[in-house]
């Protein structure tokens, strides 16, 4: 299904989508009450921007250097030229410690490879740690959102996720009490866990060390309960050196929640004693999109989701309603680098009003590679049928002046008949105006009769 | 070939030529925040951290007496303010479950978002800022820089396997954006600034 088809579906109980929009503009407006405070905002953004830049000209060489200096802080590293491969590592060092059940905190990445269906196929049971990410993943879903995944649900249905998978009472919809359950069922996964798998947020080059930003605090009560630590990153996450994590940092949690930072920003740089800690680098088409000039900058991403929160497409047609995993403004152009045919509708899904770009705080000129996007997947002959059809027939008649001309006098007569019969999508909702009498030309033409 | 050549290889063919590295402070990056103690505790307000200020580090033990239960279990990394639970015979991190308030020391913290900066030596354990229900971070007043680049210049070369940034009380707001104190790690945390 398209995006336009899933976003009608969406926008079929209007109560609902408009409560989905005004979630996501409060923490769009917490967002810029942050970032007002911050005098220094903007040139904060243009840093990040040029860190990430030069980042990526040399990513290779950081990408060594981060591996040389982890490994000599006595964290073992990996590296995956794709998903199947990253899914055979971490499942490799599982069933060498025999692990049975596995904690994991968000990570994009594993989503983006699939891992919890491999590791399950294999009899592990991986349980999804952080709040959101566990609500839909007891309803068998995925998120609807990178940093917010289950911001599409209402308490109530929470309620009954809970009441079926928990036992809390039915009609429970109190937010308090559904987190205080979640925290007793989570705390017995903790603590029963034989390895843990995190995301990292960034990996320092300088230190080899990573650092993972959470709020609740479930990456960091699995990784330092567990005697296996997994950390799975996608290439594109190094950072020159640690003096460069104050730039980061002060930018994540403010473009993400309007917070002034994450609760926990924890720097991992060893395991500690008796524990086993890994690294999972992952390319899975990165190196790829680092070679597409247009498309390069997409790799700076810090999946802070600003511009999800900003989108007003986003924010009206839901989480759900994009193909890939990473839905929103991002996920647009990172999804067409993936699979340009099943994802050739998303960068379609925008309205290039550049809003995104705007909030985003390393700078990704977001909105003008939805626009490049665009020209390639039509290029490429992905384009739907009819929309390709529309396109060649405008332009045969701009060609020519004398069917423009008609084509004009036969809009301007039926233009009432547009309105009644409402073909198009646009007048679904609102009527055309009504056409003037003559043309420009015609105009023109009587302009100069009468001098 | 190994995947990690045929990874550093394909990047070598894409990336471009290289960009200069930037100088934060160059481009007017840092220095701009506030950075008194009254900010600093209005921020520890904001982000629902609870802050006791005294002049002394003893004078703690009188808060601790009146605000803890006397049967409950303290981890404590602070000499002054001994807990009851000897973290040295603790091998397993997972015995620390069940502890009430968790005491350490914090070394520094940051005025523009509250958080302060522990490392791995100032716990014991790792994970003891998580696993306890109440945190209790001794702070000295006069150890508060203003902004996050302060902050890494202060922290130089982290000297052990373990750091943190840690700003209040561990808290989500996945349902519904309802926030909720107390998601995975500490349902309360109590910063105790004491000295001039």
């Amino acid at each position: 299904m398209t995006h336009a088809a899933n976003a009608h579906e969406f926008l079929r109980d209007p109560a609902r989508a408009s409560w989905h929009d005004q979630t996501l503009w409060m923490v769009r407006t917490k967002r810029d009450r942050q970032a007002a405070k911050v005098p220094d905002w903007e040139p904060l953004r243009e840093a990040a921007s040029q860190i990430k830049e030069h980042t990526l000209s040399r990513l290779a060489e950081y990408l060594e250097e981060f591996e040389a200096k982890a490994v000599a802080n006595g964290i073992q590293v990996h590296w995956a030229s794709d998903g199947d491969e990253h899914n055979r590592i971490v499942h490799g060092i599982l069933a060498r410690h025999g692990a049975k059940k596995l904690v994991k905190s968000k990570s994009m990445l594993t989503e983006e490879c699939h891992l919890n269906q491999h590791l399950q196929s294999h009899g592990i049971e991986v349980i999804d740690t952080d709040l959101g990410e566990r609500i839909v993943q007891l309803q068998e879903m995925p998120p609807s959102h990178i940093v917010m995944p289950a911001i599409h649900l209402k308490r109530a249905e929470v309620g009954e996720v809970f009441h079926e998978h928990l036992g809390t009472p039915k009609g429970l919809d109190d937010a308090q009490q559904l987190t205080e359950a979640a925290r007793q069922h989570l705390r017995g996964h903790f603590l029963t866990a034989d390895a843990a798998l995190t995301g990292v947020n960034f990996a320092i080059a300088e230190t080899g060390g990573f650092v993972v930003c959470t709020n609740e605090g479930n990456a960091d009560m699995g990784a330092h309960l567990a005697p296996v630590h997994i950390a799975c990153m996608g290439i594109e996450k190094i950072i020159p050196k640690q003096e460069h994590l104050g730039v980061f940092l002060r930018l994540l949690a403010r473009s993400a929640t309007g917070q002034p930072s994450t609760v926990f920003s924890s720097h991992f740089l060893e395991p500690r004693p008796g524990q086993e800690m890994h690294i999972v680098l992952v390319d899975n088409g990165r190196s790829r999109q680092l070679g597409r000039a247009d498309y390069r900058k997409s790799l700076a991403c810090i999946r802070c989701a600003a511009c999800f929160n900003t989108c007003p497409v986003y924010r009206r047609s839901g989480g759900y309603s994009y193909s890939y995993f990473i839905a929103g403004p991002i996920g647009s152009i990172l999804a067409p680098n993936v699979d340009k045919a099943a994802h050739g509708d998303m960068p379609f899904a925008s309205t290039l009003c550049g809003s995104c770009s705007a909030v985003c705080p390393v700078k990704i000129d977001i909105h003008a590679q939805l626009l490049k996007w665009r020209q390639d997947i039509t290029a490429a002959g992905h384009a739907p049928w009819w929309k390709t059809l529309a396109m060649h027939g405008t332009s045969f008649v701009l060609k020519r002046p004398a069917l423009y001309a008609l084509a004009g006098r036969l809009a301007r007569r039926f233009t009432p008949l547009a309105n009644f019969l409402k073909l198009d999508p646009w007048t679904q909702s609102r009527d055309l105006p009504d056409a003037p009498k003559e043309s420009f030309r015609e105009w023109m033409a009587h302009q100069k009769n009468a001098r | 070939m190994s995947s990690r050549s045929t990874i550093l290889q394909a990047i070598r063919q894409a990336q471009p030529m290289e960009l200069p590295m930037p100088e934060p402070t160059h481009l007017g990056v840092g220095g701009k925040m506030e950075g008194t103690l009254t900010h600093f505790i209005a921020m520890l307000d904001f982000i629902g951290a609870r802050v006791v200020r005294a002049a002394k580090i003893g004078d703690a033990l009188t808060w601790l007496r009146e605000n803890i239960p006397a049967d409950a279990k303290i981890a404590s990394t602070v000499a002054a303010l001994p807990g009851n639970v000897d973290l040295s015979a603790i091998a397993d991190p997972h015995d620390l479950e069940g502890t009430h308030t968790a005491i350490f020391p914090a070394r520094f913290g940051v005025c523009e978002n509250g958080a302060v900066w522990i490392e791995e030596t100032d716990l014991g354990h790792r994970v003891l800022p998580m696993i306890a229900e109440h945190l209790f971070i001794v702070v000295k007043a006069d150890q508060i820089v203003s902004d996050m680049h302060a902050a890494y210049t202060r922290v130089g070369k982290i000297g052990s396997g373990f750091g943190l940034f840690l700003a209040g009380p561990s808290k989500t707001a996945d349902i519904e954006q309802c926030l909720v104190i107390g998601a995975h790690g500490a349902r309360g945390a109590t910063v105790f600034i004491w000295g001039a």
